[in-house]
């Protein structure tokens, strides 16, 4: 019956200091920042939204590779780690979704501009939502395997997906804004800070998987592979 | 700059959100 | 390829004898161009465009339904399980529901052509080959994709809801290649300023098509 390793209950506590203690410095440094000329403070929504982005592609990544791995060993490990880290993909997802618009807002005036990475990112939002939704829905086996196609076939249509909605739209999206080593650095430790953060989410959700693991091999096996999403 | 703020405050706001009930999911799953 | 075809006349046939749900979705399909007619017109101001969005959301709407239904089908009959037990190739399965679906969403699309184009007042027959071969490559693409697609739905109490939502957002390139074709067609009919998404649809079709080489077989063990 699987219990959560040692190591792994420790090192989550650790990441979990670690991660936040980094987060905070990062929003202390962007209030530090230097305000950038053309778009004055809101632009320092950068801060939270890149990394978000960054870390939510890296997300599905990883969840594309664990798929890939559940559906070559059939080990159910591999599948806790593509849910998990889907799961905390969203999040991050959401996150893009709300601070964006929020900084379309004020910089260009307008909530929305079909800016292509921005409407890449709510068609990923849309998709895996309904990767959780699907999942949820099915029972033990079907589910880590359906899920595991999800988790390949969605990676695998994205950069199609992108391509084509910059074609469609042209880009809008800020390529380099003008920045400080100042501005860059505080960029840097952001991202280090929403990695570090991002692992420490994704080893959380992880326990929810052992814990309904452990739940069903004692005997309920309709449990197995926790079904996706926070509030399921 | 209320706009920036906002947003930070939703970002934590989002992650709170998601760790209180990802470890209430993981209580009751514990708790059996 | 015997298999192939074989399955492919047997999903047919099975729809076939359904009449009522296929008029039922003729009907969709041609209420939903009614409605969006309504809302653009009665005075379009770019009628190639608004033409071209309509047909292709009407036949992407429609088509779910026809795609969840030949699953149902299957189910209701048991024709599924014994499908497997005949030991076909998967893919070939694969590859017969595929060409049964394309068949439906084609001759859907034969019946909304001439009814988009008459109420939108657009096309002339000269572009009708050209029409033809962007429907040839969009609907294969979305034969491929929604086959796969339904499988992993099959049976859940919402699939045509949950089909549509993994599905559309899939598909966009090939929505907005179709879309773009089409109205190039329908407007000054030149499709060379365009002619980058005939290569997006091409690229969707194969990789639906090669992705479900792979999966298929996976998903229909574990749907079972």
């Amino acid at each position: 019956m699987p219990t959560i390793p040692r190591w792994f209950d420790r090192l989550g506590p650790i990441l979990w200091a670690a991660s936040l203690a980094l987060v905070a410095y990062s929003f202390w440094l962007a209030m530090r920042a230097p305000i950038e000329v053309q778009m004055g403070p809101v632009q320092k929504i950068v801060y939270v939204h890149v990394p978000s982005a960054i870390a939510t592609l890296i997300g599905f990544g990883i969840t594309f590779a664990a798929s890939i791995a559940y559906l070559a060993t059939k080990e159910w490990r591999w599948d806790a780690l593509a849910a998990s880290s889907c799961e905390v993909a969203m999040v991050s997802a959401t996150v893009v979704m709300i601070t964006g618009p929020l900084w379309a807002r004020s910089a260009w005036n307008t909530w929305w501009t079909w800016e292509p990475r921005l409407t890449t990112f709510l068609i990923l939002w849309i998709l895996y939502a309904g990767y959780h939704v699907v999942r949820a829905s099915l029972r033990s086996h079907a589910r880590r395997t359906v899920s595991a196609v999800m988790g390949i076939v969605f990676f695998v249509n994205l950069p199609i997906v992108w391509k084509s909605i910059e074609w469609w739209r042209g880009s809008l999206h800020p390529k380099n804004v003008t920045m400080t080593p100042e501005m860059r650095g505080t960029l840097l430790v952001g991202m280090a800070a929403w990695m570090l953060f991002y692992a420490a989410a994704t080893l959380q959700r992880l326990r929810i998987e052992w814990r309904a693991e452990a739940r069903a091999e004692a005997g309920n096996p309709d449990s197995a592979g926790a079904p996706g999403g926070a509030r399921a | 700059m209320t706009y920036a703020v906002i947003a930070y405050l939703i970002t934590i706001a989002l992650w709170f959100l998601w760790g209180v009930a990802t470890l209430r999911r993981e209580r009751s799953l514990r708790d059996d | 390829m015997r298999t192939v075809l074989a399955v492919a006349m047997k999903d047919l046939r099975l729809h076939a004898r359904d009449v009522r749900f296929l008029a039922t979705l003729a009907l969709f399909s041609a209420s939903l161009v009614l409605i969006l007619s309504v809302a653009f017109g009665p005075i379009f101001s770019d009628p190639a465009r608004e033409a071209s969005a309509t047909l292709w959301a009407a036949l992407f709407f429609a088509g779910v339904l026809g795609l969840t239904r030949s699953l149902d089908l299957e189910g209701e009959s048991g024709g599924g399980e014994a499908l497997r037990l005949t030991g076909a190739d998967p893919y070939a399965i694969y590859l017969g529901k595929t060409l049964a679906n394309l068949v439906l969403i084609a001759a859907d699309f034969l019946l909304l052509l001439p009814i988009t184009s008459i109420f939108f007042d657009v096309g002339s027959l000269d572009v009708v080959p050209g029409l033809l071969g962007v429907a040839a490559l969009g609907l294969v693409g979305y034969a491929a994709w929604g086959t796969l697609f339904a499988a992993l739905a099959r049976g859940l109490r919402a699939r045509e809801l949950l089909l549509s939502v993994v599905l559309f957002p899939t598909l966009v390139p090939l929505w907005i290649g179709a879309v773009k074709l089409t109205h190039a067609l329908w407007g000054d009919g030149n499709v060379d300023p365009v002619r980058d998404w005939i290569k997006v649809l091409a690229v969707m079709d194969v990789l639906g098509l090669a992705l479900a080489a792979f999966l298929y077989e996976l998903i229909q063990e574990a749907t079972e």
